[in-house]
């Protein structure tokens, strides 16, 4: 049936190609949209204004609708700057509501696997934005993984000898648990950076 | 620790099987290929959700079938607990109690196994990944933070890898201190565990060879880092004096990832200088270590499954040994193509079963 619909075969490509997406979800979303004309539209129309709207911030580069984006052009503390790896990280921090500085959004982590090297992120742009002379300190929450780990520690090395304080998000024990159901891993983790009550 | 009930699902040639194990002994007998080491291997699998032979998740499912289930009630501190392992394709999910648990590390320490096959045995004349391989999994066994330093090694390892590929210097140097840092972390976790072990050798070696000869279990680092330096700057300049070399092979030569360990008779390498006996003495009295190591760890013994034990060791070593665990009430499973030498050992409360085809068939106590 689908060879003659050649436009909905393209769309179900199109779908496949989505993270978690298989065959079968793609032709079963496909046939919902077709089902309803009205979200089919405003579908269509929400992709197209992203594409055309939504740009990276040439300051931070967070994913925004004007450029610099409100937190940089806003009344922000511009005297820090926090280091995530996506825009993803980004909205989480600001879910969080413990942050009320400025950010720099690098576009990944270090990770020659994935052919990534330090000139493949928005490093350069973080240099230049703290040769400026505006900025206090740098935090770095890079995830805690082996890549974030490692760009964390690219990150120190370059911006240290700039005269800027530099300090990474603590981890340990996620808040509401039981020590007893942690893995200890992370106890391991958090024994290591206690801190003073 | 022990397992009340086995149930199994479309697991290699078993089909079907619903077995409860005695709380002490259980033997289970049968030609070769009908199914015996593979039941073990379920038993192993419900403690650590990955098989103690070399097995990739399809190999585990039937040969007709899409999907297979090992469920297991196991009782640990008291606490009664289900496990279940559903397999499919190439995916393994694991839930205790009906609750999806994302981490290996979850179901740690719900049921801890300690398995002796003839395949441990070979390890002794093995190349070291064969010994590093068990060290790091016997480890894991006891101390469920290791998987964490484990796979961050083995992840900084291939990132350095990866970079050397490319032939590029830049953050190579970055790479090696985070080489040099996870390495001494993994290295340290193997050489307190070793430590322990030796320890507890000697005297488990006597117990099972039943000879005064002195034996010891000595880990052998590649990049030996005494405690009186500062190791991780150690390891550092033995990485960074081999970048030339590594650039040139593409590919990391030394570090942890190429440790060892020694086994020493009289003294002298067990390879070469122990007998086929000794050999075997010697491997079972390092399982006997392991068994005593996580009684220390846990507070409970594990469950110990002897795989084609009458293979590997002669009657009189075979008594002393059960004896052991039976004093100690340690649940044990053990294989074997014949049950004759068993008869003896089987008591009011042992259960047998013939192993036939895939299909266990439960045959009493096996007392007359
Ligand atoms: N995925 C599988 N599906 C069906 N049969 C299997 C599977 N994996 C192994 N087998 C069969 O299991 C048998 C080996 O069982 P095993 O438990 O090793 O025997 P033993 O009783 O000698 O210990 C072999 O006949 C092999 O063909
Ligand atoms: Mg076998
Ligand atoms: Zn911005």
């Amino acid at each position: 049936m689908l060879q003659h619909a050649p436009t909905l075969t393209r769309l179900v490509g199109e779908l496949k190609k989505l993270p978690g997406i298989g065959e079968r979800t793609a032709l079963r979303l496909a046939f919902h949209l077709l089902k309803s004309p009205q979200n089919l539209g405003s579908l269509a129309e929400a992709l197209v204004q992203v594409q055309e709207r939504v740009c990276a911030c040439s300051v931070c580069f967070a994913l925004t609708e004007q450029d610099p984006c409100p937190i940089c052009t806003g009344s922000r503390d511009s005297s820090v700057i926090c280091v995530v790896e996506t825009s993803q990280d980004m909205l989480a921090l600001e879910r969080s509501n413990a942050y009320h500085g400025s950010y720099h959004v690098l576009q990944g982590a270090i990770s020659p696997l994935h052919g990534v090297n330090p000139d493949d992120l928005r490093i350069k742009e973080l240099l230049t934005r703290i040769e400026q002379g505006t900025v206090e300190e740098v935090v770095i929450a890079t995830n805690f993984t082996v890549e974030g780990e490692t760009t964390a520690l690219y990150l120190a090395r370059q911006l240290k000898p700039l005269g800027v304080r530099v300090t990474r998000l603590a981890h340990g024990i996620p808040l509401g648990s039981d020590i007893e159901f942690v893995d200890p891993a992370t106890v391991q983790w958090a024994m290591k950076g206690r801190s003073e009550l | 620790m022990f397992v009340k009930q086995v149930w199994l699902e479309q697991y290699r040639n078993i089909q079907t099987a619903c077995i409860q194990p005695a709380r002490h002994l259980t033997v289970l007998y049968g030609s070769n290929g009908q199914g015996k080491t593979n039941f073990l291997e379920s038993v192993y699998l419900l403690g650590n959700a990955r098989p103690f032979r070399s097995a990739k998740v399809p190999d585990l499912i039937c040969h007709d079938s899409k999907a297979a289930a090992v469920r297991g009630s196991v009782l640990s501190a008291g606490i009664e607990s289900d496990i279940l392992l559903r397999l499919e394709q190439n995916t393994r999910r694991v839930t205790v109690d009906g609750k999806a648990i994302q981490r290996a590390a979850d179901l740690h320490g719900k049921l801890a196994v300690v398995i002796f096959s003839p395949d441990d045995t070979a390890m002794v004349k093995l190349g070291p990944e064969t010994r590093r391989r068990y060290l790091d999994r016997s480890l894991y066994a006891s101390d469920a933070g290791f998987l964490q330093d484990y796979h961050s090694y083995y992840r900084i390892l291939k990132q350095r890898n990866a970079l050397l590929k490319t032939n590029q210097q830049e953050g190579l140097d970055l790479w090696t201190e985070q080489l040099a840092e996870a390495g001494i972390r993994l290295m340290d976790h193997r050489q307190r565990y070793t430590d322990r072990l030796n320890h507890l050798l000697q005297q488990k070696y006597q117990q099972i060879a039943g000879e005064q000869e002195k034996v010891a279990l000595i880990y052998q680092p590649d990049v030996p880092c005494p405690s009186e330096e500062n190791r991780v700057e150690t390891l550092q300049t033995v990485l960074n004096n081999q970048r030339e070399q590594d650039l040139r092979y593409k590919t990391t030569g030394r570090g942890p990832h190429r440790d060892d360990l020694t086994f020493l008779i009289g003294g002298r390498p067990l390879k070469g200088f122990g007998s086929q006996g000794q050999q075997r003495s010697f491997v079972l009295a390092l399982k006997m270590a392991e068994l005593d190591h996580l009684h220390e760890t846990f507070g409970e013994m594990p469950v110990l499954l002897l795989d084609d034990i009458a293979s590997e060791l002669d009657l009189e070593r075979m008594k002393n040994l059960l004896s052991y665990v039976r004093q100690r009430e340690v649940q044990t499973l053990i294989t074997t193509t014949d049950v004759t030498p068993f008869l003896p050992v089987l008591q009011q409360d042992s259960k047998l079963f013939r192993v036939e085809e895939g299909r266990l068939t439960y045959e009493g106590n096996g007392t007359p």
